[in-house]
């Protein structure tokens, strides 16, 4: 999205900024006061922002126009109030307020973020969604949002969660609503076994009259036969382990008897004459002559491995006679037991008492499996959710801190979240610093299009290399970008320099004071007025 | 004209306790101690220091006796005159004994010293009994025992008396190399191995052979180097049964983090790869080439841990060791490290 052009004004006074480029535009100003903050104020507004002028400026009685291109096609919107007049395409449009112009905008414009506000999946308002991309000047609080009213940092954490992909959201009301019929179901089971004690009984005759009493008793089997299987497999595996020691201990000793052998050498012994008597010279290499340990120390090593896989062995038989015990207790639980038909009789006519009971809780147990079945499906859900939202927060703040890094290479600072927390304060230059690295990054991540704004972008103060080194940074992003600053008396003309030739300067030094708006601009702005509303 | 190697002891003395303390004391207890890396035993004489360089000669004749008269003890310098009178150039005659006569010396608190400190009417009968025996010897012309020859080389004798007991001259060679301080036994046990080394190398025969110069010594294989023997002090602190003691702290700190089976696993392999590394006697000269190198890595890079000390040693000098693989010698490293730190 390019701006190309914004006005502001009425019959009397008004302004029109037409020199915008579609790269980076920096208006500058020597002093306070000539209107950068009004016209980039007045831009946002007239894109749906919620007002933000100063208290002196009676917004109220003018008319804001934006003109602007996406893809080509040209946009003009004017807005007066609360009421929007649209132009593209010789299409024209009037909409009556804010939540309309949001709803037209992600019709016809670009598709808006939505986020879940009140249980709701809704359209953001203009208000949340230019945050991804303007930073106005006054009242800024490095922990919330800028005007944390209706939208809170939340708001914020889901509009960009959802530009970033994520799409599914979990509807809370909903995994509430299960959760209490859950426990409702349970608790009615409950109160029917505890009522009719016979459902619950242990006994064999029970569980092949009663469908209830059958799946409790083998619920309660099947959780003792898990627990036994699963000791019975690690006592295995320990077994296996342990023999797989006792089999290394071993094999060493076999070696080790191996290598101790010295390997017999015969001797020499003159052919001629037959004497020992033989002088032997050595190479001069550097040989060494000591045994490598000695004999007590091999003799120790051969009985600490013997004394080991004893320990083994004894440690192999404990578990044999453990494992034997799980085995007879398994069998013992799988075993069916033979009930007799007279038992059966015994207890007929008490159960017949309670086979409504009997059935009810069948349903009941249905019930309670579908109802768990449905939460397990949403935690799963909600879980990769929360997965991919923690994925893409670290890639934000990875890239916040490695661009810090970049830009101030000795410093501190550690970007952990995208607000400050209540008590933690940035000195001047920092606060500039968090706010435009967050804004480059939103960007880097997000790969939106929309015009970078950032009203007074030097606020509380910005060295001159940072600033360039910035600038570069912006200017690599592809986006428009519209930067607004006071210069210092040393610093004017500064943009107008050569290193800075890929800035588009747009000097307001000339305007008076507190008097941006001038009879001059009138036939202008109502001729734009005009080419809108005809 | 050559060197004749003549009086060597052919068999082994009740003696040969003092050659080793004479062979440790010129390796540690000497200021040009450094100098000396060649030990030739029973060459030119009872033990004789050489440097790198095969130049410099210390020669020793040692004597156990713990009373020694003066007379006796110019009889003992016999083999010393000898070798000053012959072709090669010693650079130090030292006689080393295990006690002296009360009257011998002027100060008696001197146990290294030449003959200044010894009493006029004593240096008459070491004269004397040195004269006397050098006429005995065959191996002595007798035309060169000339007054001059005599007073030159008294001149130069040194006498050491041993003050120390065996394990004090081992604890001499690993003062700085280990932390740990081994018991007397194995103390003991060092000092004796190094005696049986130092005895073995009489095993073979020299006698009559002829060289032209002192290097030349070291083609008969009767020398140890200070190098191996330090080695072997280090080694057999250092290397004790893997098995007894607990695993080293470093080497843990390795597995920490794995399940409780696979640390046992990997403590049962480390200690079973050094144990057989160990008592291989088939592969001595790589196995301590191989310690050689994992020592001092290992003491080069003592803050670092085991895994990066493992990435700096000679694989080489590893893989001549097939007892050894990765995780044992991880353990081993942690050892030595252990042995060190």
């Amino acid at each position: 999205m390019i701006i190309t052009k914004v006005a502001i004004g009425n019959n009397e006074r008004a302004f029109v900024e037409d020199r915008f480029v579609n790269n980076m535009n920096i208006i500058s100003s020597d002093d306070n006061n000539k209107g950068k903050t009004i016209l980039i104020q007045g831009m946002m507004y007239a894109l749906g922002n919620t007002p933000t002028f100063p208290v002196s400026f009676d917004y109220k009685s003018f008319y804001f126009i934006v003109e602007f291109k996406i893809n080509n096609k040209l946009y003009k919107v004017c807005r007066y109030k609360d009421n929007y007049i649209i132009k593209f395409e010789n299409e024209l449009r009037q909409l009556e307020n804010t939540s309309e112009f949001r709803r037209f905008w992600d019709k016809e414009i670009s598709l808006l973020p939505k986020i879940v506000k009140n249980n709701n999946l809704v359209l953001v308002h203009p208000e949340l969604f230019v945050q991804l991309f303007f930073v106005g000047q006054d009242k800024k609080n490095t922990s919330t949002i800028a005007n944390p009213n209706y939208y809170k940092n939340d708001d914020f954490y889901n509009m960009l969660y959802w530009i970033c992909g994520v799409k599914i959201h979990i509807d809370e009301t909903e995994l509430k609503k299960q959760k209490k019929q859950l426990q409702d179901l349970v608790h009615a089971k409950k109160i029917l076994l505890r009522e009719n004690k016979i459902l619950n009984s242990k006994r064999k005759e029970i569980s092949i009259l009663s469908p209830t009493n059958d799946r409790i008793q083998f619920e309660n089997n099947l959780d003792k036969i898990e627990k036994i299987n699963q000791t019975i497999t690690e006592l295995n595996k320990e077994r296996n382990r342990n023999l797989t020691r006792k089999l290394k201990c071993e094999t060493a000793i076999k070696e080790i008897n191996s290598l101790n052998r010295e390997l017999d050498t015969g001797e020499i012994v003159c052919l001629n004459c037959g004497s020992l008597h033989i002088g032997y010279k050595t190479s001069s290499k550097n040989e060494y002559v000591f045994d490598i340990t000695t004999t007590e120390i091999r003799k120790e090593i051969v009985q600490s491995i013997q004394y080991k896989i004893a320990d083994y062995q004894e440690e192999i038989e404990r578990i044999n006679i453990e494992l034997n015990n799980k085995q007879i207790l398994l069998n013992e639980l799988l075993t069916v037991e033979e009930v007799s038909l007279e038992a059966l009789l015994f207890y007929k006519d008490d159960l017949l008492a309670v086979k409504d009971i009997d059935d009810k809780i069948v349903k009941l147990d249905k019930e309670i499996d579908g109802v768990k079945s449905n939460l397990s499906a949403i935690e799963v859900k909600k879980e990769s959710l929360e997965l991919t939202e923690k994925e893409i927060l670290e890639k934000i703040y990875g890239l916040m801190n490695e661009t810090y890094k970049d830009i101030e290479p000795n410093g501190t600072l550690l970007f952990t979240s995208l607000f400050t927390k209540k008590n933690e304060t940035y000195s001047g230059s920092e606060q500039t610093l968090f706010y435009l690295i967050k804004t480059y990054v939103f960007q880097k991540i997000t790969g939106h299009k929309m015009p970078i704004v950032v009203d007074s972008f030097r606020f509380e103060d910005l060295s001159t290399e940072k600033e360039k080194a910035f600038l570069d940074l912006f200017n690599g992003l592809g986006n428009q970008i519209i930067f607004s600053t006071t210069l210092k008396d040393e610093e004017i003309g500064k943009y107008d320099k050569d290193e800075f030739d890929f800035v588009n300067h747009i000097n307001y030094s000339n305007h008076i004071s507190y008097n941006l708006l001038q009879t001059s601009f009138v036939d202008y702005f109502n001729t734009l007025l005009k080419e809108i509303i005809e | 004209m050559g060197y004749t190697v003549l009086s060597s002891e052919k068999n082994r003395s009740i003696g040969s306790e003092y050659e080793t303390k004479a062979l440790l004391y010129l390796m540690n207890y000497r200021l040009d101690s450094n100098q000396i890396n060649y030990y030739v035993v029973d060459f030119f004489n009872d033990l004789t220091g050489m440097c790198n360089a095969g130049q410099k000669l210390w020669d020793i004749q040692s004597k156990a006796s713990k009373n020694t008269n003066a007379k006796a003890l110019g009889r003992e310098m016999v083999t010393l005159f000898k070798n000053y009178l012959s072709s090669l150039q010693f650079n130090h005659y030292i006689l080393f004994v295990g006690g002296l006569a009360e009257s011998i010396r002027i100060d008696n608190c001197k146990n290294v010293f030449n003959l200044s400190n010894v009493s006029v009417k004593a240096r008459a009968s070491i004269k004397l009994g040195l004269i006397e025996e050098a006429q005995v010897k065959t191996y002595i012309d007798s035309s060169q025992i000339t007054e001059e020859n005599i007073e030159k080389f008294l001149e130069m004798v040194q006498i050491v008396v041993d003050d120390k007991k065996n394990s004090e001259y081992v604890k001499a060679i690993i003062k700085t190399s280990v932390k740990l301080i081994p018991s007397e036994d194995i103390l003991e046990s060092i000092f004796d191995e190094i005696k049986d080394k130092q005895s073995l190398k009489k095993n073979s025969v020299v006698e009559n052979i002829v060289i032209n110069m002192s290097h030349e010594a070291l083609d008969y294989s009767r020398h140890l180097t200070s190098h191996e023997i330090r080695l072997l002090a280090i080694a057999r602190i250092i290397n004790r049964n893997p098995l007894e003691k607990g695993v080293p702290s470093s080497f843990y700190d390795l597995i920490k983090d794995l399940p409780n089976h696979k640390r046992q696993d990997y403590v049962l392999e480390g200690q079973i790869g050094v144990a057989k590394a160990l008592s291989n006697k088939n592969n001595v000269n790589n196995f301590w080439q191989f310690f050689e190198n994992v020592y001092f890595v290992t003491l080069e890079n003592l803050k670092e841990n085991v895994n990066s000390i493992f990435n700096k040693i000679d694989k080489a000098l590893m893989l001549n060791c097939p007892e050894f693989d990765s995780i044992s010698v991880k353990y081993f490293i942690s050892i030595i490290k252990e042995g060190i730190e």
